[in-house]
């Protein structure tokens, strides 16, 4: 096994904490692998699987996290926080909560993290105030989208969202492709950002899981639109089908490296590895990155997400 | 047999039961890697698990079940992590 990069940011965690997940959004979702284990006779519940992930979803100040990135050689990770107000009812916290739980983390660990705050459109003005507040009082240095809630990222709602991210110059990630099945896949298709992407040339938009799902659409959209990006996070899953990850080998064969962020959406995972093995398991010489040049390699791991992050105009995270 | 050959007996009729067909060519033996030598990937880990849960009538909640699928890297550690789940189980049903 060769050394571990001596550099990495990872561009998708979230705080593994079950206050900040609708309990529908994770029944939904473990849903799938009980029909799995279900059709092979084995008596799994929804109950019991829930449980069982549950249990790894005890770390809401981060410091497991921490912990795993300081053993995988991970210097920094965005942290997004994804509002599910309007699909989902049952978040044991609000979103205004959730960014100061947030904010929080950003206090206890400084350096260690970049906080995305999420925001539905439907909240309207109350919504882009909290937004704004987050970037220019909290730390916070990125705008995240949960399309699968109800509404597609080039809705005029969002507009002035994107016109605030201009301004304080951060990025917007954007979930891509399926998810929990409580909520809609239908606005999770790439080409449903490309209007908003066309409108706001100066914002940058990462197309979260983009290497994963959908992803000769989003290598399309990374190639021929200059403010679009895309992050490898879930290759887990595509690990899990073939041992290589193929699809997302592919995807980091079509000369857009320049434009791809290494990702792990921590704590979705959990169960399947830590970060250090996940790290492992991209840069061995099996995995996705394996043939890449050391410059490719290096824009992935972290140059392209400092890049972003460089571009930021706001003030700094709060020190504690 | 003793009850040590006998428990390892059942966990690797577990696992030969839970190994895809292409990697059951070869001899199953401890030192082989679920993951890599044997094409076990994380949901047939859980499976595993769920099985052993049936075929030994011990509660998996009384374990770490997360902590535990971490432990399972070669087929040895199935039969070292097997008693200590049984160990915790029987622990946990005398309190």
């Amino acid at each position: 096994m060769e050394p571990l990069p001596a550099r990495i940011i990872d561009a998708h965690c979230h705080i593994a904490a079950a206050e900040h997940v609708p309990r529908s959004f994770v029944t939904g979702s473990v849903s799938n692998i009980v029909a799995v284990l279900t059709a092979q006779g084995i008596p799994a519940t929804v109950d019991k699987l829930t449980a069982i992930f549950l249990e790894k979803m005890r770390d809401p100040l981060c410091d497991d996290l921490v912990k795993e990135m300081d053993q995988a050689g991970i210097a920094k990770a965005f942290l997004l926080a994804a509002d599910f107000s309007y699909a989902l009812r049952d978040c044991p916290l609000t979103i205004e909560e959730s960014y100061l739980r947030h904010r929080d983390v950003l206090k206890r660990h400084p350096g260690r993290f970049e906080v995305f705050g999420g925001m539905d459109p439907r909240w309207g003005k109350d919504g882009l105030d909290l937004f704004e507040r987050s970037l220019r009082e909290f730390g916070f240095r990125g705008f995240k989208l949960y399309p699968p809630t109800g509404f597609v990222p080039s809705d005029p709602s969002l507009f002035p969202f994107y016109e605030i991210c201009a301004h304080y110059r951060v990025p917007v990630t954007v979930h891509i492709g399926p998810t929990s099945p409580a909520l809609s896949f239908t606005p999770t298709y790439p080409f449903l950002l490309d209007e908003a992407a066309r409108r706001f040339p100066s914002v940058n938009f990462i197309m979260a899981h983009g290497a994963v799902s959908f992803t000769e659409e989003c290598a399309m959209l990374c190639a021929f639109r200059p403010n679009l990006f895309m992050d490898i996070s879930a290759f887990q899953s595509a690990l899990r089908r073939d041992g290589s990850a193929a699809v997302v080998k592919a995807a980091v064969a079509k000369g857009i490296n320049h434009k791809i962020l290494f990702g792990t959406d921590w704590p979705v995972f959990r169960l399947q590895g830590d970060q250090k093995a996940f790290v492992e398991a991209v840069c061995g010489e099996n995995g996705p990155l394996a043939d890449l040049s050391d410059a490719d390699r290096t824009m992935i791991l972290h140059g392209n997400a400092e890049r972003l992050l460089a571009e930021a105009r706001c003030p700094s995270a709060p020190v504690s | 047999m003793s009850n040590s050959q006998a428990f390892e007996a059942k966990v690797m009729a577990l696992i030969v039961e839970a190994v895809p067909a292409q990697y059951r060519r070869r001899a199953i033996t401890p030192e082989l890697r679920l993951k890599q030598d044997l094409g076990m990937d994380s949901i047939a880990m859980l499976a595993l698990l769920f099985r052993f849960e049936q075929a030994f009538q011990v509660d998996l909640s009384t374990v770490d079940v997360g902590a535990t699928l971490a432990q399972l890297r070669t087929v040895g550690d199935t039969f070292a992590v097997g008693r200590d789940v049984l160990e915790k189980a029987s622990r946990a049903e005398s309190v």
